[in-house]
């Protein structure tokens, strides 16, 4: 069958049919190089004249010999959204001070917002990661499990705090656990409404008093309306400060 | 094995607080926490007092949480 352009029928607007079986190129520049290609499977090719085929699909190959393929989301001429993929990364991009969201039947399941704040079930992060529903670690009780607050090496994280300097926890009322990692004791505190109380106390490391000398003192600073640590050891302790929040204070 | 101490600022709504970051001679990471400290002259020898002894009481764990 010679190659043809057939006008338009009632179905299509027109149609251009290769004379054999094989991918139809479309070529640009002073030296013709294949811009679009399409298989005889429907695959589609952008950069390459052998698009991309597996069975039970029908794809979209974008191909660059440096970086990669880069589809970008234009609404009357600029940019608002990008995916791309390099040798080393793939990524969605939202361009602008806006949010990213993903749905699944039909409603928005996840966001993240412009400073990188992710919600889940909800469309408003009110931390670095709201979760409106619950949360469940499903490792089996009798194993090493929890939240683990900002690890980073087998060391865990902890805060250095100086003498007499002092560290404050965001407001709010809770428990707070703390741990000297030189061994010199721990504490569970109960922070509530602008007072704190020690509620167990191992070694005399640990107070509930400001100002308290030769101790880690854990009070409410009411100029700042936070709780805050202060060291008056009379030299830099290491602290392991793990909180779970019950509610926002008033 | 020399570490050496690279210093971040980050907000803070009482004393300064810096993001440590104790890292190897081949730039790996090796340890990373907060340092508060009022004054800046004092923050490397801070970070190496830290880091010796959070090395020197680490407990590592394994999954069923013994030693």
């Amino acid at each position: 069958m010679p190659t043809r352009i057939k006008a338009g029928t009632s179905t299509s607007g027109g149609v251009f049919e290769p004379d054999t079986a094989g991918t139809l190129e479309l070529q640009t520049g002073s030296t013709p190089t294949t811009a679009l290609a399409i298989d005889a499977s429907q695959n589609v090719g952008i950069g390459t004249s052998s698009p991309t085929s597996y069975g039970g699909f029908t794809t979209l190959a974008i191909n660059n010999s440096s970086n990669g393929g880069l589809l970008d989301f234009v609404t009357n001429g600029i940019v608002q959204g990008q995916i791309f993929s390099t040798t080393s990364e793939m990524r969605f991009t939202k361009i602008g001070a806006n949010f990213t969201s993903f749905y699944t039947n039909g409603s928005e399941r996840v966001r993240i917002n412009s400073t990188g704040g992710v919600s889940v079930g909800t469309t408003t992060a009110l931390a670095t990661l709201t979760v409106n529903g619950n949360i469940t670690p499903v490792q089996a009780p009798s194993s090493n499990w929890g939240i683990d607050f900002a690890p980073s090496t087998s060391a865990g994280s902890f805060v250095t705090i100086a003498n007499d300097a002092t560290y404050d926890l965001a407001a709010g009322s809770g428990l707070v656990y703390v741990y000297d990692n030189a061994g010199n004791g721990a504490a569970q505190y109960f922070a509530f409404f602008g007072s704190t109380s020690v509620t167990n106390l191992t070694g005399g490391f640990f107070a509930a008093t400001i100002n308290t000398a030769g101790k880690v003192n854990f009070y409410y600073e009411s100029g700042t309306a936070r709780y805050r640590f202060q060291n008056k050891t009379g030299s830099t302790v290491n602290l392991f400060i793990s909180t779970i929040r019950l509610r926002a204070s008033a | 094995m020399t570490v050496t101490f690279k210093f971040e600022k980050e907000e803070s709504t009482a004393s300064p607080i810096y993001r440590t970051y104790a890292v190897d001679e081949t730039g790996n990471v090796l340890m990373t926490w907060q340092i508060v400290c009022d004054d800046e002259s004092k923050l490397e020898s801070i970070a190496a007092e830290a880091y010796a002894q959070a090395i020197a009481n680490t407990v590592i764990l394994n999954q069923q949480g013994v030693a």
